[in-house]
């Protein structure tokens, strides 16, 4: 029999359990089973950062459906071993998800109107927070919204990649017949506050797309917004507060899917036939970047999913 | 292979340097394959090495197997130093290619040894601070350890579990996703 291995300090056993593969979260929670001395070097949160670090690109670890299908309640579909903890959304339908949070609605049911009270879920923890009334059940006249939860740092501040227990804002974007708002609540004041509010463009009307999920790229959020003749996309920048209107592909206004650039920019994605037309957004103008075979990029084929950004 | 020869050439005009094992073997490694250990190249610029270099923590059987892998490693290096002045681009990625290949095939066929010299050799790469040995040893054991159950893991590497029956089926049941 061979002779039994020697014992390692335990910046060696961190070693070598820093280069378990990200993308199969399952073998990283097996491995924290073993004994307490490899559950505490797993599950410190020094750890946790340079595991991070290392692996820089976080793995994707599966897709978050705006509705729980019919046969299942879940309205995650995995691509890894992980599965999301108290993923039921029963009256409830995802609104987007960005930093590792999960913004959640609620639907309205028969003899009870929607409230639109929002609410954050933690994939990981199966940890809910019911956000108070926000703004637009004070305010009859708002008549179109959406919104986004997103780590409260910048990304100058914050790299991301270890935020998900943080302090956090929710940017609600509504509008009224004449006016966009935006409000914010903040985790940290535990209240919604108004952050900006703007006057639509002359002879227009605005009205933004509740189906569709917000895209963050560089500190920008981004809906889609149907104008009086056009689809377009909002944009609000988180730092300056500013609100700007872009203008989409005219060929790829409809079924177009907001997308963030590696630079940090806005692109576009649509899929035809089995082509995926990939656009960014740059000087001004759209341009075509990559044309890929639709059938190896699953993720956009529908514009009801968005990414969970994994923790 | 002549650029593998130059690497040779170079290493054979190098300085020696006399490395002494815990168990008081000696081993004559040329001073190229001696500085891939950055705690030898730190003794050799402060001028420590006269008479030997005591490794009080590695044994013999240790000790010889790490100057396996530097000897490769520190050729290998050397080669492709020779190689870029002599080869047109084609012919440099042509060799790179080729090096990387064999360098690969030593690095598996190195891996091949039981898991207590597998721990031996992180503790001696740790000590000597060799970054490639500690980076090949380290994901050896992670590769051995990411489809293993917990029962399977404390087998291979002979640990006892200290958790309790409790703790265990908390943390089963909060993550059970993790063991279906």
């Amino acid at each position: 029999m061979p002779p039994p291995p020697p014992p390692l300090m335990d910046e060696l056993v961190e070693e070598f359990l820093l280069r378990l593969p990200p993308e199969n979260p399952a073998s990283l929670i097996r491995t924290s089973l073993v004994c307490k001395r490899w559950r505490r070097i797993l599950t410190d949160r020094g750890f946790r950062h340079r595991f991070l670090e290392r692996h820089r690109t976080p793995p994707i670890l599966g897709f978050l459906h705006r509705f729980a299908s019919e046969d299942a309640s879940s309205c995650f579909t995995a691509t890894s071993t992980f599965r999301p903890r108290d993923a039921d959304l029963r009256c409830r339908y995802v609104l987007g998800s960005h930093h590792g949070r999960v913004l959640i609605g609620r639907l309205p049911l028969p003899g009870e109107p929607s409230d639109n009270r929002l609410c954050v879920w933690d994939p990981i923890t199966g940890d809910r927070l019911e956000l108070p009334k926000s703004p637009m059940s004070h305010d009859l006249a708002r008549i179109s919204w959406n919104a986004a939860v997103l780590c409260s740092s910048s990304s100058r501040v914050c790299n991301h990649l270890d935020c998900r227990r943080g302090p956090f804002l929710v940017v609600l974007m509504s509008t009224s017949a004449d006016e966009v708002f935006v409000d914010i609540y903040s985790s940290e004041a535990g209240t919604w506050r108004p952050a900006n509010a703007m006057q639509h463009p002359a002879d227009d009307r605005v009205c933004l797309l509740h189906a569709e999920p917000s895209t963050l790229s560089g500190s920008a959020l981004y809906f889609k917004v149907q104008m009086t003749m056009h689809t377009r996309s909002i944009q609000y920048s988180l730092g300056t507060r500013r609100i700007d209107y872009l203008t989409l592909p005219s060929d790829c206004s409809y079924r177009v899917q907001l997308t963030a650039t590696e630079h940090g920019g806005l692109g576009f994605a649509k899929l035809e036939g089995s082509r995926l037309h990939l656009w960014t957004c740059g000087r001004g103008r759209m341009v075509l970047m990559d044309i890929q075979d639709g059938h190896k990029v699953v993720s956009f084929s529908s514009t009801r999913c968005s990414l969970l950004a994994p923790a | 292979m002549a650029s593998a020869g130059s690497g040779d050439e170079k290493a054979a005009a190098a300085a020696m340097i006399t490395l002494i094992s815990s168990d008081n073997e000696k081993f004559e490694v040329t001073e190229a394959t001696a500085t891939l250990s950055q705690t030898i190249r730190h003794m050799i610029e402060d001028g420590c090495t006269d008479g030997g270099v005591p490794l009080p923590n590695v044994t013999s059987k240790i000790l010889a197997r790490v100057i396996e892998y530097c000897k490769k490693h520190a050729t290998a290096a050397a080669g492709e130093e020779g190689s870029s002045s002599s080869f047109s681009d084609a012919a440099f990625l042509e060799v790179d290619r080729a090096f990387l290949e064999e360098l690969e095939e030593f690095d598996d066929a190195f891996l091949e040894v039981d898991r207590a010299t597998l721990f031996d050799l992180i503790l001696a790469a740790n000590y000597l601070d060799i970054k490639g040995l500690l980076n090949l040893t380290c994901q050896k054991v992670a590769d051995s350890v990411k489809g293993k159950t917990p029962e399977q893991i404390r087998e291979m590497y002979n640990i006892v579990n200290d958790l309790t029956p409790e703790e265990e089926a908390e943390i089963r049941r909060e993550t059970q996703w993790a063991f279906e």
